[in-house]
């Protein structure tokens, strides 16, 4: 008797506000390729009511096949205050369990980071003391980078994120895997990459099982268990 | 003719695929499905409270369209006009539900792409999303969605934004989540992005568009002969889209008689043509929406002749929609701005949707003037609306053939040359049937589709 195959999951992972219109074209791309698609947005994470939402975010990460990071002009929340957002820790995870993973970065992020560097501020560290060199001290002060009307991002470290996502922790060039990172500035650019890179589903099928050394783990990962 | 009629029309036509007929608003999830198939595919019309047999059955309320606009609004993304109106056909009561093609798709609903297969309504496939999606990109982010370079939040003109939001919610049932934020309505509306207010935001409501973008100015011209050697008067207008319209007006009323504004009697001894004000308003919309806005040297241009009034912009007809079509009940509406197309519908200036072009002609035909043309012209669209000369009424000269055919040939009804030999030619040639149907097209009694050997004649509902 055939094995039924498990229909594959991906994770969506972005912050919403804003790009709610473009999260809905995004989900039913997805789905439309026949993905299970687990998107915060859309209310369809899996949670597991006797842990925190960020546990459950993050237990999704572990669980899903494919992921997919959005890193936009907002950060997010975290959850608490000063800690990284969820969306940030989301991504960190991806890259700590070498989960497939595919990630978009608004221009707005990429100019910035260059920008900061440009002036002498290439770390983290020294974007936060440019920052303050300028005035930004203290939470109001902040609150101007965040006003609507002007706003590039809201908060400076979406380039942290988009550095962790190219991989700049590691120095040796080579070594330096999964870590393409696609510029996006419409929304058109995020649905023909979704479309580009998601739309042959056996394709990413045999990709996936490619890239489990271990037979019999993609064997369990494949069918779920159940036979027919 | 009134929009009712229209509707009459669509009903006697039968479903297509761009015409569905959906029996009550019970299934609005199907209604919601075919409008976002349509978007997805080339547009259409959805009546709702219609039997499959193009026979209203009494099922809808005013009540029901309000709460389809709502639940349309609220269900399919990207936001997008839609235009849902309740309508008294001859027969009974329906809703309208008018749909662009879209712009920004795909189109959603319930989480999944629908497309339009002939006359169904199918779930995309991955094949048809990845064409989809493709065939979207490939176009290069309109213009109107670009950021606005050097426009701030407080080049708005924020009482005209304000007045908007009072006119779209009072008049077309449209609901600001945040009516008072300014921030707030313009990105709902798409004209914030990113933080940045986009080029349509300029066209709108920018106090001084013109420095920004000159090419959104309107040139006004009356000139005292057909050639266009002496003019009697030049003007250059700018400012927010809406205020143009109105300047453009003021220009042609102050330069012509409007039909529509004279009262019994004072036609005969007025010797100016005469213009509906309706049609005139009807197509310097159209300019200042359709227009293609990208190029520096662009405009929108009012010239008034002795005998006639041209409306030009920049930009060119829809690919797929001939001249010809616009005068048609139903052709594909494709907005070229629908970020701007979507605010003049708010703000009630816009007719409904690929209803406005069909509109102008029949205001024409209803008092007697000749059909208006389209035109493309050098890189812009031209429309012709030709005076109506009161005291000098169009003698229309009828042999028995054309009088018996418009007396039998009902509005709507249509007819192939070979079809007008037989019943009324009594052994005219070909060539003579023809030129009988070719005149009494350009007198407005039948309006020609298709070429060649498939040209049909659709009788319209001017009389004699």
């Amino acid at each position: 008797m055939a094995k039924m195959q498990k229909q594959l999951t991906i994770m969506v992972s972005s912050t919403v506000y804003g790009i709610e219109e473009l999260l809905d074209q995004v989900y039913a791309l997805l789905g439309g390729f026949g993905y299970e698609v687990w998107m915060s947005h859309k209310g369809t994470v899996p949670i597991y009511p006797n842990r925190t939402a960020l546990e459950s975010c993050l237990t999704a990460v572990e669980k899903c096949d494919l992921f997919l990071s959005i890193i936009t002009t907002r950060y997010g929340s975290g959850v608490i205050d000063g800690q990284l957002s969820i969306t940030h820790q989301e991504l960190l995870k991806s890259i700590e369990l070498k989960r497939a993973r595919w990630i978009l970065a608004h221009d707005h992020v990429i100019f910035a980071r260059t920008l900061f560097k440009k002036l002498g501020a290439s770390n983290p560290e020294g974007r936060e003391e440019m920052l303050k060199k300028l005035g930004y001290v203290d939470a109001d002060a902040l609150k101007e980078l965040r006003k609507r009307e002007e706003l590039v991002f809201d908060d400076i470290r979406v380039i942290d994120m988009y550095e962790a996502a190219i991989r700049h922790d590691l120095k040796v060039y080579q070594d330096r895997k999964g870590n393409w990172v696609q510029k996006y500035e419409a929304p058109d650019d995020v649905n023909l990459f979704a479309t580009a890179q998601f739309s042959r589903y056996r394709e990413i099928e045999q990709f996936l099982n490619e890239q489990f050394a271990n037979k019999e783990e993609v064997q369990a990962k494949a069918t779920g268990g159940t036979t027919s | 003719m009134t929009i009712n009629d229209f509707t009459d029309r669509l009903l006697a036509k039968g479903e297509s695929s761009r015409l569905e007929f959906k029996a009550s608003l019970e299934g609005k999830d199907a209604i919601a499905r075919t409008v976002c198939a349509f978007l997805n595919t080339d547009g259409g019309v959805v009546l709702v409270g219609v039997d499959d047999d193009g026979k209203p059955n009494g099922s809808v309320t005013e009540n029901h369209a309000t709460r389809l606009q709502t639940f349309l609004r609220d269900k399919i993304t990207p936001g997008v006009l839609i235009d849902v109106s309740f309508d008294h056909a001859s027969q009974g009561d329906v809703i309208s539900v008018g749909i662009p093609t879209g712009a920004d798709r795909p189109y959603v609903f319930d989480g999944a792409v629908f497309v339009r297969i002939g006359g169904s309504t199918r779930p995309a496939t991955a094949s048809a999303l990845r064409e989809l999606v493709e065939n979207t990109s490939q176009s290069t982010t309109r213009w109107e969605r670009r950021p606005a370079i050097g426009l701030e939040i407080d080049g708005i003109d924020l009482p005209l934004l304000h007045k908007t939001v009072q006119r779209a919610q009072n008049r077309r049932g449209y609901l600001f989540e945040s009516p008072n934020d300014s921030v707030a309505t313009l990105s709902q509306l798409s004209l914030f992005q990113s933080g940045q207010l986009t080029n349509a935001a300029d066209v709108l409501f920018g106090k001084k568009v013109a420095r920004r973008h000159p090419q959104t100015r309107v040139r006004a011209v009356c000139y005292s002969t057909d050639r266009a050697d002496v003019f009697l008067d030049e003007q250059l207008y700018e400012g927010p889209a809406f205020q143009l319209l109105e300047d453009a007006m003021a220009f042609l009323k102050r330069h012509l008689t409007i039909g529509s504004e004279f009262r019994e009697g004072q036609l005969s001894r007025d010797s100016k043509p005469k213009y509906p004000f309706n049609a005139l308003r009807e197509g310097l919309v159209n300019a200042l929406i359709h227009r293609d806005y990208a190029a520096f040297s662009g405009s929108v241009s009012v010239s008034i002749y002795p005998d006639r009034v041209e409306i030009w912009n920049t930009g060119k007809l829809p690919r797929g929609v001939s001249p010809r079509d616009l005068l048609l009940a139903s052709h594909s509406s494709i907005l070229v701005n629908p970020d701007i197309s979507h605010v003049f519908y708010l703000h009630e200036l816009m007719e409904r949707v690929g209803r406005g072009t069909f509109k102008i002609a029949q205001e024409c035909r209803d008092i007697g003037m000749r059909l208006p043309e389209w035109k493309n012209v050098g890189s812009g669209v031209r429309l012709t609306m030709f005076a109506a000369q009161p005291g000098t009424p169009t003698i229309i000269d009828l042999n028995d053939r054309q009088k018996e055919l418009l007396d039998t040939l009902k509005p709507g009804e249509q007819i192939r040359v070979f079809g007008y030999v037989e019943r009324y030619g009594h052994g005219i040639t070909d060539r003579q049937a023809r030129r009988d149907l070719s005149d009494l097209e350009g007198d407005g009694f039948l309006v020609r589709h298709g070429a060649g050997s498939k040209t049909t004649y659709e009788r319209t509902d001017r009389t004699v």
